[in-house]
């Protein structure tokens, strides 16, 4: 290009505009050019400013408006006015006679505008109001005060709405509905039931749930979904409650705070300080290091884990990893352990306790115990997600067998029988749970015919000696349940420091068992994620990715979804086949039903 | 059938279907009501615009020649009826500013906070009063070319010139532009620094 064409300079901003050719040619130009050079950058920067201004925007009711005003002046009949006057069922034409014609227009104009909103509008308290404060236009002389407030409730409800008095009163129903939401024990049925109440209450029918606004409706299908983080879940608990025009309340996030830190990155996490300690020193023997205060976060992080165990090569990948982390630097000084060399060696230590969990007989005797205490206490803690009766009973009948193998094996051990007891007794009780209460036709056996006395009369040593265990927890509740329902005077009534028990361990449990299932493998992703940002070791990460994806194989086996659970083993395998990881996960997959 | 469900919709009303006309509406209307902003910088006027845009489009579809794409001819109708609104509205702001200066200032008692909202909005309404002192012609077809993101071809179909013709008005639109943006920034920080 030998002369200056600035007309062209316009046509590089936007795309399109050339071929590749003359794009070339316009570009070698400029490189030449140094005047069309500087105006093609002021170009640039004007195109860049003009990119500021904000995007306009017709708000729903001017559409509305629009169409209805085109349809009225070319004489071309509108569906969509057609349809919102079908929907509300209003005989607009009767209400002709007590209207001048502008009043009549507004009140025509303002319905149908609402109406034309009601599948999209999310503010459905404020489309009430303004249908209402429309209808309440209508003051033709032939109608009553009571015909007038009948017609008005009338097209609200044919819009889906409830009179504004049954307001409040649906307010403490959608509370409650939401109260379940966040309980620990509901089944698939429940939830939909839950799902179906929230959005009847906010206004949209069960049966055009499909016309609810889509977050909303997505936030409901995730309540209590596995996969969530727990910030998903906060986000999305806060999310239903300001949608219904209610606040998440103080207390809960309390809660979380207090038991989240606790419970982070531990699948079964009740040990008591004794045994901690002794599980400590022995996994920071079989790594090969000695507690000291040298090596004081490594334990921190080895507090977080459940009796791990080790073959030979991960072991002595383990050793290495930590040596070389904790070689002493050029200066001398010890390398600062970094809160995500921490996670991955609790990561890795957990991989080796899934393998223990389903390694059982190849386990020392200590080993075992723990392990049936472990299987019994998560049994427990999360008996109420088990939806199937029939298969709750076999895990507790499992459980109850392995303890009393330890018994027979261990007994001598004081230590080994108190717990025993303990977790015999939590199995015991929640054989009681649910139970329905008793009736006098009734001819199931046992448990059923005992009285609330002699329920409690041989668990009495519980509540006296654990307290604060689940098995006085559950003890209690049934203890309790039994006293409300006989229909005779209690001859001998919960005490009131066992109410007052009862009472403190049941809120407390409650929401151990809330941070228990808000705790998933998606707190590790997060940071593996950090793992793989700032630590270039690809076999580590690979290992810890394995041993989440075989966590949550587990969870998700144990909450029924065997194809879920399959998928998570099939890639663990696609990451390494090698590994022992990838060994656990075959013998994993195998054993899910087809 | 063609490609272009607009071009098939129009085509069926214009062989007398009302309730592709009511469709077209339904697909148009952002469409017009943008176009119409970005000339018009005034959102009621917009509306109007857009609106009484579908009126003569239904009046005189049979105008359209059914062959020339009919978002081209559409836009041509949007985009001449805003124009022609904005010249009356700027012989009408003349004629208030005129009297206005009759008047004596009122000066605003301002809040902080206002005059931080009015900090964070003070490149916005720089750009759009560059864009407000553009001649009608060159709004258009940057707010054709800029925002629309219709091609310089089908902008000189839209406007009835020739291609050359389009190029030359955006080169010169974007230079003034550039000229009012860069001396309003100065103007303003000669004001700070005194």
């Amino acid at each position: 290009m030998s002369e200056c064409s600035l007309e062209r300079l316009p046509l590089l901003i936007y795309p399109g505009e050339l071929n590749e050719d003359e794009l070339h040619e316009l570009r070698v130009h400029l490189t030449l050019c140094s005047r069309c050079e500087q105006v093609h950058a002021e170009l640039e920067a004007v195109a860049a400013q003009l990119d500021l201004l904000p995007e306009p925007q017709m708000s729903p009711a001017e559409r509305r408006s629009l169409l209805a005003e085109v349809a009225a002046a070319t004489g071309v009949e509108d569906a969509g006015v057609r349809r919102a006057l079908d929907l509300v069922g209003l005989d607009l034409s009767g209400l002709e006679l007590g209207l001048e014609d502008d009043l009549r227009a507004s009140l025509r104009e303002r319905v149908l505008s609402r109406v034309g909103l009601a599948g999209t509008d999310e503010d459905l308290s404020s489309l009430e109001s303004e249908l209402g404060a429309a209808l309440d236009l209508v003051a033709t002389p032939a109608l009553s005060e009571d015909a007038r407030a009948g017609l008005r409730d009338g097209v609200l409800a044919r819009v889906g709405l409830a009179p504004a008095r049954e307001l409040e009163h649906q307010e403490a129903e959608i509370g409650a509905a939401l109260d379940l939401v966040a309980a620990p024990a509901l089944s698939e049925d429940a939830r939909a039931s839950v799902r179906e109440g929230v959005l009847a209450r906010v206004g949209l029918a069960a049966q055009h749930a499909e016309e609810a606004p889509a977050d909303l409706a997505t936030a409901l299908d995730g309540v209590e979904a596995p996969s969530l983080s727990e910030d998903a879940r906060a986000g999305l608990r806060e999310g239903v409650l300001t949608a219904v025009g209610l606040s998440a309340t103080a207390p809960l996030e309390h809660q979380e705070a207090e038991f989240a830190p606790a419970l982070d990155g531990v699948e079964a996490p009740v040990l008591s300080d004794d045994d901690r300690a002794r599980l400590r020193e022995g996994v920071l023997a079989r790594v090969g290091l000695t507690a000291s205060a040298s090596n004081e976060p490594v334990e921190k992080a080895l507090d977080l884990v459940p009796a791990p165990t080790l073959d030979v090569r991960e072991r002595t990948q383990l050793q290495d990893e930590v040596a070389a982390q904790t070689a002493p630097a050029a200066g001398g000084t010890l390398i600062r352990f970094p809160r995500w060399i921490l996670a991955a060696a609790a990561a890795l230590l957990l991989s080796g306790t899934v393998g223990l969990y389903y390694a059982g007989s190849q386990q020392s005797p200590g080993d075992n115990t723990r392990l049936a205490f472990l299987e019994a206490e998560k049994l427990v803690r999360t008996a109420d997600e088990i939806g199937d009766e029939t298969k709750a009973a076999h895990l507790v009948a499992s459980a109850r067998e392995r303890i009393e193998q330890v018994v027979l094996t261990q007994g001598a051990d004081p230590e080994v029988q108190r717990r025993a007891k303990v977790e015999l007794m939590a199995l015991d009780a929640l054989q009681f749970r649910n139970e329905p209460p008793s009736q006098g036709t009734d001819i199931s056996p046992k448990p059923l015919r005992r009285s609330p006395e002699s329920f409690l009369r041989p668990k009495r040593v519980v509540l006296e000696r654990y307290p604060e265990s689940l098995a006085a927890h559950f003890v209690l509740r049934r203890y309790i349940d039994l006293a409300a329902q006989r229909e005779t005077p209690v001859s001998s009534p919960v005490l009131p420091s066992e109410a007052e028990i009862a009472s403190v361990v049941s809120s407390s449990l409650e929401a151990d068992l809330d941070v228990l299932r808000a705790k998933d493998t998606l707190v590790f992703q997060v940071e593996v994620a950090d793992l793989e940002k700032h630590f270039g070791a690809p076999s580590l990460v690979r290992t810890i990715r394995q041993a989440l994806l075989i966590q949550r194989g587990l969870h998700t086996a144990e909450r029924g979804d065997a194809a879920a659970a399959r998928a998570c083993y099939e890639q663990v395998l696609v990451i390494d086949a090698e590994t022992r990881a990838a060994e656990i996960a075959r013998e994993l997959s195998a054993a899910l039903p087809r | 059938m063609s490609d272009d469900p607009i071009q098939d919709l129009a085509l069926a009303f214009r062989g007398g279907d009302s309730e592709a006309f009511v469709q077209l509406v339904e697909d148009l209307q952002d469409r017009f009501f943008r176009l119409a902003y970005r000339i018009t910088h005034d959102h009621d006027a917009a509306l109007d615009v857009a609106q009484d845009a579908f009126v003569k489009i239904h009046d005189r579809i049979d105008r359209w020649d059914g062959q020339s794409r009919f978002t081209s001819w559409a836009y041509r109708v949007v985009t001449n009826m805003a124009i022609d609104l904005l010249r009356k509205q700027k012989r009408e702001t003349k004629a208030r500013e005129a009297r206005a200066l009759e008047q004596p200032e009122v000066v605003e008692d301002r809040s902080e906070d206002s005059l931080v909202a009015e900090e964070r909005a003070k490149l916005v309404e720089q750009v759009k009063a560059a864009i407000e002192a553009l001649p009608p012609g060159q709004r258009a077809i940057v707010a054709l070319r800029h925002y629309e993101g219709c091609t310089l071809k089908e902008i000189s179909e839209i406007r009835g010139c020739a291609l050359g013709t389009v190029k030359s008005t955006l080169h010169q639109a974007f230079r003034s532009l550039r000229r009012t943006l860069g001396s309003e920034t100065l103007q303003r920080a000669g004001q700070v620094s005194a």
